[in-house]
């Protein structure tokens, strides 16, 4: 796991110590100084992987610029971003088509991460994410719903985030009632709910193909594969709003999250209002899935691999993973769409390419993880 | 400041589960609820920092009603350690107790520094200090049950409720973890309420006992007073001898089950 | 008790041993039974599906499902004024609304619609170059290029005529993935057109075209000719904003044009070659000679139908994809209602074994590319 880190944030290669653990070494601690330095040495440690964590993202992004299959070279990319350039069609490709695709990338791959990692601290199930617990699902039924049948076309241009967003917390809140105990949430349970109301929303989905003509079907059957091909400007401009506000609101409650993590009734204990963080919390991530899956369709898995990846490397502590798994999941997918369409002869549907991965993964998070406690 | 707790009463379902239970309790002391399973113990804890709404009753601190205190002002008077010390995630020991300060980031002219001086103090009392960069899951129990004591104090709280402290520790373990306790209790001048099966440690170290039978408070006063043969007869169906010793106060001698007990 | 056991038992058996005595009887009965939709007795073509959209060779569609049911023409001298004189079929059938308008200055006017944006009128010169996302664009091109040089089409003469064969690949300089053309038997394409200088876009459909790859193509198009390039899609699949984006923003920013097509029913099938034709430079004679040719065939499939279905209630006809559902698509609609069927049973859902024995189709329509046998296309198994 520390090599995909490695790989993944540039120039993060040097500070090997950084991520040999999560211990700074403290010897032994006696006074209050000691303990300060020790704060010091953690805060300045947030700050310093933070500060790679974006440098990585504007290196990730300038990378991704140049790649496609329109053969442009990195000084003619630079001219085309600078508006010094004088050819036309270079032009169009860089500030029409890679920039605002790589822009929905990192709205759509933070969105996704930071939803999986709150998913996962809430219920406190290390398989939590959006398409495991069947709400991204839910959000593409509620998409296909919009497309197939103009449902929500009071919303305007918002009519497709608008109906994902209300299928996402519909789903989430069903899923949720439904793995609820009197004594919290039972963490199979939650999995098995996720897993019905999925089956459930994807049936939806499956019936409505069968039920409408054949150009909305080939539309809706693109979405469920998850792709950013046709992910411009106005697809960025409708995902931003929805993602920001998301992800602004889990920002917010970030000490919440922790103790939540801890342990819930602990978190009561301690005086966290747990009513109104849940609810903050599905709202959160439902616009934050639901603006995603509206521009990029269903993108599986990176909301279960991304947290873990850096949970492993920084630890729980979301006052640095948050920040780290918005920026990270930025990385990840741009990394994801860039292999998904250049990699392979036929350009393969990102949503393809991380489900291949994510399965995977998610055997090897069922394998390790049962010997931690997480219930 | 004063505890008051007068007439409560809980169910779940509409089966009880505490039934009119009146209690007064002042700073500083030490109070020990034993009980036979069932009889509310828990129950009774969870009403005093309103983890559990009581069906009737009244819970009063000060004076002030908790049912009108907000979650965040409840904890900053009522610290409650539970039974289960487990810990989801691999949190540092300091990211742990510095969980405690969440009722207080928010506070009138609080300074940065508060926070790091209260964690500081509450990990230097339990003795958690050198754990401060480890994650919490890979202590043992006793430690981590210290690091549970030390998040609870950096809650600066006046009042405190240990579900069962004592479970599961090695034995030496125990002996430390009440001796901290009433030093805690002593110097900070905090109530504690300890709900625990272990009358032993219990007629040891608390200053007064409150037997619970059947939802209701059956007996309470003076340790010296309740921890009597017959009592504990009444209540838990065993035969005890009690004598006071020189070295460590009230020493209760387990012998053995009633032999006239009636059957449950 | 025992006695009830066993006179249950010997009646168990004598009824195991009747049934086994009759399935046997049936089995070895003198007639072969016949299995699955083949009891329906019913007519069973296999027909081209790029030929049943609306493209000009819908009309091979007509006369090949025409002659597998009915069997010969009723008439065959027909001419295009009796076909103009019955109103019915020539206002149903023919009278177009053209999408293209002449400019005096020599460009053209062209009704581009596509579902997203519904439709505008662009401004395009006269084009000698084209990028194709689907084959019925250069389906089109190929019937106009082989009236003009007054060859059969998908005949051997036209896939060895190097004047034929230089205009298509000249004209059709690339679009849709090559090997869809394979796939798929649109021979034409494959016999026609060379591989090595066709330029592959790499998809078959609107909703997955990469732009690079399309501009990139509109480049090395427009570095071929001297002339004018276009881009031929289904405005139909255009459905959404971005889609729209996606397959207009690489012309914007390459200097070439597009056009999008939407047609629905057969009359439109007629603007589109006038559209296509007019605006790839073929003369009027060239366009409207195809289109009155294709008009009088069908006249004259019509006419026949009309003969033979008078005084009858329409009978059922079932068409199926490859997917196992009923087709649903409003071309094949109006094809099976052009040759007097009845089309309720077109409704893209999946039929069963016993629902068409019991609905009666008489006439089972098939896509040559099914990659099915014709044992699991009539049900031989159920």
């Amino acid at each position: 796991m520390l090599g995909r880190k490695q790989l993944k944030g540039k120039g993060s290669g040097l500070k090997g110590g950084l991520f040999s653990g999560r211990r700074i070494g403290t010897g032994d601690l006696r006074t209050y100084e000691d303990l300060n330095k020790y704060r010091r040495a953690v805060s300045r440690r947030s700050k310093t992987i933070l500060a790679l964590s974006i440098l990585g993202l504007i290196l990730i992004f300038f990378a991704a610029l140049m790649i496609g299959s329109y053969r442009l070279s990195v000084v003619e990319v630079v001219g085309m971003l600078l508006g010094t350039s004088d050819d036309p069609v270079g032009s169009y490709i860089v500030t029409e088509v890679r920039v605002p695709r790589i822009l929905c990338c990192i709205a759509v791959g933070a969105a996704l991460s930071a939803s999986g990692l709150v998913m996962q601290s809430l219920f406190k199930n290390p398989m939590a994410s959006p398409s495991v617990l069947g709400i991204s699902s839910g959000a593409a039924f509620g998409a296909s719903l919009a497309l197939a049948f103009g449902v929500g076309g009071f919303l305007g241009r918002y009519m497709v985030p608008g109906m994902a967003f209300a299928f996402c917390f519909i789903t989430m809140t069903a899923v949720y009632m439904l793995a609820r105990t009197r004594y919290g949430v039972v963490s199979t349970t939650l999995l098995l709910a996720g897993v019905a109301i999925g089956a459930f929303f994807s049936g939806l989905v499956s019936l409505l193909q069968y039920v409408v003509n054949e150009n909305v079907l080939s539309n809706i059957v693109y979405w469920t594969m998850g792709s950013f091909n046709n992910c411009g400007w106005e697809s960025f401009q409708l995902a931003i709003f929805p993602v920001v506000a998301g992800l602004m609101i889990m920002l917010f409650n970030i000490k919440e999250l922790n103790l939540v993590a801890a342990g819930e009734e602990q978190a009561v204990n301690m005086g966290v209002n747990i009513k109104k963080l849940r609810i903050l919390m599905i709202t959160a991530t439902s616009l934050a899935v639901g603006g995603s899956v509206a521009i990029s369709g269903v993108i599986g898995f990176v909301g279960l691999i991304v947290p873990h990846i850096f949970r492993m490397a920084v630890g729980p502590n979301h006052a640095l993973l948050m920040p780290l798994c918005i920026f990270g999941g930025g990385i990840f997918m741009i990394l994801m769409d860039t292999i998904a369409k250049s990699a392979f002869a036929m350009s393969l549907p990102v949503g393809v390419l991380t489900a291949l991965i994510g399965a995977p993964f998610f055997i090897y998070v069922m394998r390790t993880k049962k010997k931690e406690i997480w219930d | 400041m004063d505890l008051e707790i007068k007439d409560l009463s809980f169910s779940y379902d509409k089966r009880d589960v505490l039934c009119s239970v009146d209690l007064t309790a002042k700073r500083g002391e030490v109070i020990g609820i034993i009980g036979q399973n069932g009889c509310g113990k828990t129950t009774l804890l969870k009403c005093i920092n309103s983890t559990l709404k009581p069906g009737a009753g009244s819970v009063t601190v000060d004076g002030r009603s908790i049912s009108e205190m907000s979650r965040k002002d409840i904890a900053k008077k009522i610290a409650f350690v539970t039974q289960t010390t487990s810990i989801s995630f691999p949190f540092s020991v300091y990211d742990t107790v510095m969980m405690g300060r969440y009722p207080r980031l928010e506070d009138e002219g609080r300074k940065e520094d508060d926070d790091a001086k209260a964690v500081f103090q509450a990990m230097k009392d339990t003795g958690t200090l050198k754990f401060a960069d480890r994650p919490v899951n890979e202590l043992s129990g006793g430690e981590r049950r210290r690091v549970m004591i030390a998040r609870s104090l950096a809650q600066e709280p006046e009042i405190l409720l240990l579900d069962e402290p004592t479970l599961h520790l090695d034995i030496n373990h125990q002996f430390d973890l009440l001796e901290l306790i009433n030093k805690l209790a002593e110097e900070k001048n905090i109530l504690v309420l300890i709900v625990t099966h272990d009358i032993v440690l219990a007629a040891r170290y608390c200053d007064r006992i409150v037997i619970m039978q059947n939802k209701r408070i059956h007996k309470i006063g003076e340790t010296l007073k309740v921890m009597i043969p017959e009592n504990l007869k009444e209540t838990f169906y065993i035969e005890t001898e009690v004598s006071e010793d020189d070295r460590f106060g009230l020493n209760v001698l387990l012998i053995g089950k009633c032999g006239d007990a009636a059957d449950d | 008790m025992l006695k009830t056991n066993m006179i249950m038992s010997v009646i168990a058996v004598a009824v195991l041993v009747v049934a086994a005595a009759g399935t046997y009887v049936i089995l070895n009965s003198d007639e072969p039974e016949k299995k699955g939709l083949y009891k329906l007795d019913a007519t069973v073509i296999s027909v081209d599906m790029g030929k049943c959209s609306a493209t000009p060779a819908v009309i091979v569609t007509l006369e090949d499902m025409y002659k597998a049911y009915y069997g010969d023409l009723v008439r065959n001298d027909l001419t295009l004024a009796d076909a103009r004189s019955d109103a019915t079929f020539w206002s149903k059938y023919c009278e177009w609304t053209p999408i293209i308008e002449s400019n005096p200055d020599g460009t053209f006017d062209v009704r581009v619609a596509t579902n997203a944006k519904g439709t505008e009128t662009k401004n395009i010169p006269v084009c000698d170059t084209a990028i194709i996302l689907g084959t019925m664009y250069s389906e089109t091109l190929y019937y106009l290029i082989c009236t003009e040089y007054g060859t059969d089409v998908y005949s051997d003469e036209s896939y060895s005529d190097q004047n034929i064969r230089d205009y298509m690949n000249k004209t059709v300089a690339g679009g849709m993935q090559y090997s869809y053309f394979e796939r798929d038997n649109v021979d034409y394409m494959s016999n026609l057109i060379d591989a090595g200088s066709y330029i592959d876009i790499g998809v078959t459909s609107v909703q997955s075209l990469d732009a690079e790859r399309l501009a990139s193509a509109l480049v090395e198009a427009k570095a071929r000719t001297s002339g004018n390039v276009v881009y031929f899609a289904s405005g139909t699949r255009i459905s959404t904003s971005e889609h729209y984006n996606n397959n207009t923003g690489p012309c914007v920013a390459t200097g070439t044009h597009y056009a999008f097509f939407s047609p629905s029913e057969i009359k439109e099938v007629f603007a589109s070659v006038e559209c296509i034709g007019l605006l790839m430079g073929f003369s009027e004679e060239t366009v409207y000679g195809l289109i009155e040719d294709i008009q009088l065939r069908m006249y004259k499939v019509y006419y026949s139908v009309q003969e033979k279905t008078a005084k009858r209630t329409a009978e059922k006809a079932y068409w199926e994809g490859s997917s196992g559902k009923a087709v649903s698509s409003a071309m094949a609609n109006v094809i099976l209602e052009f040759l007097g069927f009845n089309n309720s049973l077109l409704d893209g859902a999946e039929h069963d074994v016993e629902s068409l024995l019991v609905d009666r189709p008489a006439f089972l329509i098939f896509y040559t590319n099914d990659g099915r046998t014709s044992g699991e296309m009539m049900r031989e198994n159920n």
